[in-house]
């Protein structure tokens, strides 16, 4: 019965905000804040369990483990960066929210680096 | 996933409305800008835990 424990929460959530929002919108903001974070939190907690799982399908197929930690870290960057942004967004901050998400997007290309250099080394090899 | 949370930050936000309302009325503006100061650090003293899990257990699950 998760999802109406889910469904029931921002709905709830919603509600409150929208009572506080005619009178303090900094503090309407703040409650959004803390009904996302509950919101992933959770999300993020049952996710363990699929990567987990991807995790030992890798294993069984014996790709090299370092491209499937890449992967997992990017998921993770894309998270928290989205998350953040919406914040920004949220709060009415479109110039910061596009600025944060380019640092993400460098980050990310940054991360995954040693993909690229593996993939040219592949291609190189097969030429 | 608590809704006691999102109580205490609506509960307060509702109190710092009503405050501010009866002491601008009262003429004390200078104390209804201080009351709203007040009652955002403390919302945002309530959240940054909340934020501060969220990180860590991010940071646990996609191995950061």
């Amino acid at each position: 019965m998760d999802v109406i424990k889910l469904v029931g929460f921002s709905m709830f959530a919603v509600f409150l905000i929208l009572t506080v929002k005619e009178q303090r919108k900094d503090i309407a903001l703040v409650l959004s804040i803390a009904a996302g974070v509950g919101l992933l939190l959770f999300s993020i907690t049952k996710m363990s369990v699929i990567i987990d799982m991807v995790n030992d399908l890798m294993l069984k197929s014996g790709i090299n483990k370092e491209f499937f930690i890449i992967i997992i870290k990017v998921t993770g960057i894309s998270y928290i960066i989205e998350f953040g942004k919406n914040i920004c967004v949220d709060a009415g901050e479109n110039a910061i929210a596009n600025k944060l998400e380019i640092a993400g997007k460098v980050i990310i290309v940054t991360l995954s680096l040693p993909l690229i250099s593996a993939l040219v080394d592949t291609l190189s090899n097969i030429i | 996933m608590n809704i006691d949370l999102l109580f205490k930050i609506a509960g307060i936000g509702i109190l710092v409305s009503v405050l501010n309302m009866v002491l601008t009325k009262a003429g004390r503006e200078d104390q209804a800008m201080l009351t709203t100061l007040t009652g955002l650090i403390i919302v945002l003293m309530i959240v940054i835990n909340e934020i501060g899990t969220l990180f860590s257990t991010v940071k646990s699950v996609f191995k950061l």
